[in-house]
């Protein structure tokens, strides 16, 4: 959905000239995908992997497809992206203030739906009914809500988020389109909802963290050597990791796990000393993302709250 | 004075079965009015059609005098019955309060305004003495409490008639009495109640008057001051009822199950099981009595080989089977496990492939790995005659069938070959009396036969009529190992309690 809207808006704005008709246009892209996905989950009960990894395909396939249909023998346009507005007065604060506050309206726009998702979610009866279809629909069903009607308004509502995200990626940050240029983020995106404990709050919160590695790796792919610096923060992350442990289970730690915890934080500390000369290449950077998911989530699950009805279809005979 | 709910002449066909034939049924405001009928009766039928799930084929129904066409649940409710289901229809990750406000349109829409209902469902709590805190999670509630915020969620809706269905299969004693308390306190406000249970005691306990169900039809309805258990049990199967088992004495024969110093511990050091010392002999009907979770699964599977044991011997026959494996287990003896759902049957297959779990893999059901189903089918037939499974066809699936067949399936498949040895646990639970009468008797002719059972159960009764000697099992130990004759109920529950007044016998 994320590759559609992408697609969507790049080409929305490109046929209108104007970004916000694109964004539009990104988000009825995921929309019109969602609502595929809707039909074969919801209505038809499918497995949701199944279809999952099925629509994934056909998104790739039907925008490159689309995009050499369009555009190409074009060669490549760039197209406006949509420019920074800073806060006046916040945007000055030292250290935060150019990262915070001087940033597209596309991204002060994104505060907005966390706080407006978490409002729907815990304050209106439509997001308490959500949250019962997602948990015991039979529990809504015999509370006279219709389990189909509610899913399908989920999944549409997330289907023109995750295209508006898409159009964020391809008209708002870069001004092109490339084939499959999502990359996965779908699935970081579905790691950040898992890490996040499944509350819009802390989903929030892991993006921050998964954004910080992208961003980290964009950064550390052009220095030509480690700089010392990381291993400190290596050795930090592995000492508090160690602390964490420590303080969870206390003498029934197992020692072995706060062996490798503080051998890990030694070994970092002690680079930082030599600092030596390594450079990496940079596919291992690119990599850096995926494994703070990985080892986030080996973390953190467990510790779940997902909803005990997520990816199982309702049907009335066999759940009442 | 008019009913609050007038049933009559209600009748509903299904495909090859008459649900409900000609059902008159009548509710009064501030009535308790028992639903009493075996396993398929038809009472789920009935409250269905009231509930507006299943429409009925004739017949007529009147709310408050006035004729109603209930078209769904939302509409029953509308018109003031609630129901609450045997399986809670609640959101455990919720509040009270959010699972209450469920499906409602608050006051200001599209605000969902938990504050209110929380604060209105606080005073409903306290008017009917509920003891139900708004802002809990249903998943830190107990089931006695879950099932009060069911009867809360109707009450919030404005219900008149409570329907409630097998509330009582869930409960601890002391929960029922709770519910006992919440069911007068209803009634005393005026409300109408609809009690479904298939146990005797609880509807002399509690019901005004009492309908019972057979096939259907409604065999009479009764007051239930003027009847008493035996009048009622025969009124529901249509024929006299033993419903305390008769055991000839016999005398016991040589041990076929020794057991000393058995013990459980889990890795972590905590002790499910010490020092159990018993043997059971040929004949011989040996109790374990106890309340739930005081070890009588763990001492189950340990013997059954599903779990080892950490110290301790087994004999079997004088052989020594310590550290059996389930498999090995079933040669020599029969289990019937006390979750039937979970570790007999698979609700999923038929029935006769239920029936051959054990032995498809052997002659004559199968031959060099292929199974051959023309002499699984007529062994299947066979036990379908002599234990009196009641099913459609051998095809159709466990799922389908009431509990009572369900447990007759499982009867069938361990007994039919006559082990000597038996280990029962929970073997009626969930059974109506018919069923239950079924299983007793099974019981005891494996013990004419010379098979030695362990019967564990925390039915006193069940114990009491059935067993030779009686072992009370608490916190993993036996406090006691009586004879049946030197106690009664009152002392069996209190040594269940952890008093051993009573030395071992």
């Amino acid at each position: 959905m994320i590759l559609m809207g992408a697609f969507g808006g790049y080409w929305g704005q490109w046929w209108t000239g104007d970004i916000l008709l694109g964004m539009v246009a990104g988000a009825a892209a995921g929309t019109s995908l969602a609502a595929l996905m809707a039909l074969l989950s919801v209505t038809a009960r499918s497995d949701q992997i199944v279809v999952g990894v099925g629509l994934n395909l056909f998104a790739i396939g039907l925008t490159t497809f689309s995009f050499r249909e369009v555009f190409g023998d074009r060669g490549e346009i760039v197209l406006d992206r949509m420019g920074t507005m800073s806060i006046p007065v916040l945007s000055a604060l030292p250290a935060i203030g150019d990262a915070l506050f001087s940033q597209t309206a596309a991204t002060y726009a994104t505060w907005l739906i966390v706080a407006l998702t978490w409002f729907v979610l815990y304050r209106t009866s439509w997001g308490l009914a959500l949250r019962a279809v997602g948990e015991v629909p039979a529990a809504a069903d015999t509370a006279g809500i219709s389990i189909a009607v509610r899913r399908w308004q989920a999944v549409l509502v997330t289907g023109a988020l995750a295209g508006l995200a898409g159009s964020i990626l391809s008209i708002v940050q870069l001004g092109l389109f490339q084939e499959n240029m999502s990359a996965g983020r779908g699935f970081l995106a579905l790691a950040a909802v898992i890490f996040g404990r499944w509350r819009p709050l802390g989903v929030a919160g892991a993006c921050f963290v998964f954004g910080g590695a992208d961003a980290l790796q964009l950064r550390l792919q052009a220095e030509e050597h480690v700089p010392p610096e990381v291993w400190l923060f290596f050795g930090m992350v592995a000492l508090v990791a160690a602390a964490w442990l420590f303080a969870r289970s206390g003498r029934r730690a197992s020692p072995r796990a706060l062996g490798t915890l503080v051998a890990l934080a030694t070994i970092g500390f002690a680079l930082r000393a030599a600092a030596p000369e390594w450079s990496f290449p940079a596919q291992l950077w690119l990599a850096l993302p995926f494994v703070v998911t990985l080892a986030a989530l080996s973390g953190i699950a467990g510790a779940g709250a997902a909803p005990a009805a997520i990816a199982i279809p309702y049907r009335r005979d066999r759940d009442v | 004075m008019t009913p609050l709910l007038q049933m009559t002449g209600v009748t509903k066909r299904f495909p090859g079965v008459m649900a409900n034939r000609d059902v008159t049924f009548s509710v009064d405001a501030g009535e308790i009015h028992g639903l009493l009928g075996e396993n398929g009766a038809g009472k789920s039928t009935l409250m269905k059609i009231l509930y507006g799930l299943v429409e009925p084929n004739e017949g007529r129904i009147e709310i408050d005098g006035n004729e109603a066409r209930i078209r769904s649940p939302r509409h029953a409710l509308e018109l003031g019955v609630g129901m609450v289901h045997q399986h809670f229809m609640l959101v455990p990750t919720m509040t009270v309060a959010e699972n209450v406000a469920l499906g409602l349109r608050s006051d200001r829409p599209p605000l969902s305004r938990l504050r209110v209902v929380a604060r209105r469902v606080a005073d409903l709590s306290e008017r009917y003495g509920l003891h139900i805190d708004p802002d809990q999670r249903i998943a830190d509630l107990s089931v006695g409490l879950q099932q009060r915020v069911e009867i809360l969620k109707l009450l919030y809706r404005g219900a008149r008639l409570l329907v409630l269905d097998e509330p009582t299969a869930v409960l601890t004693p002391q929960e029922w009495h709770e519910l006992e308390q919440t069911m007068r306190s209803l009634a005393e406000a005026g409300k109408g109640i609809v009690f479904i249970s298939h146990k005797l005691d609880e509807q002399l306990a509690v019901a005004d008057r009492c309908t019972v169900l057979r096939d259907g039809a409604v065999m009479g309805s009764v007051a239930t001051a003027d009847v008493d258990k035996a009048t009622l049990a025969r009124m529901m199967v249509g024929r006299e009822v033993v419903l305390r088992a008769v055991r000839l004495p016999r005398p016991a024969g040589r041990p076929v199950l020794e057991v000393a110093d058995l013990g459980l511990e889990t890795p972590d050091g905590r002790r499910l099981l010490a020092d159990l010392t018993f043997s059971i002999a040929q004949g011989e009907i040996v109790g374990v009595a106890g309340v739930d979770g005081n070890g009588q699964r763990e001492l189950v599977e340990v013997l059954t080989g599903v779990r080892p044991a950490t110290s301790g011997t087994i004999r079997h026959d004088g052989e020594v089977v310590t550290g059996l494996t389930a498999r090995r287990y079933h040669r020599i003896g029969a289990v019937i496990p006390e979750d039937r759902h979970r570790m007999a049957i698979a609700l999923g297959l038929t029935v006769s492939e239920n029936l051959m779990l054990k032995e498809f893999g052997k002659a004559p059901f199968s031959r060099r790995g292929v199974t051959r189903p023309r002499a699984s089918r007529d062994f299947c037939r066979t036990l379908v005659d002599e234990f009196d499974i009641r099913t459609p066809s051998l095809d159709v699936t466990l799922r389908q069938l009431s509990g009572g067949n369900q447990q007759k399936v499982v009867v069938a498949r361990e007994m039919y070959r006559s082990p000597d040895l038996l280990i029962a646990a929970q073997p009626t639970r969930g059974l109506d009396v018919g069923a239950m009468e079924f299983v007793y008797r099974r019981m005891l002719e494996h013990r004419e036969r010379g098979g030695a059972t362990l019967l564990v159960s925390t039915e006193l009764d069940e114990i009491l009529s059935l067993s030779d000697r009686i072992a009370v099992l608490v916190d993993g130990r036996f406090v006691a190992l009586i004879d049946d004759h030197a106690v009664d109920v009152e002392e069996l529950g209190l040594l269940m309690g952890g008093s051993t007044d009573k030395g071992a016998g």
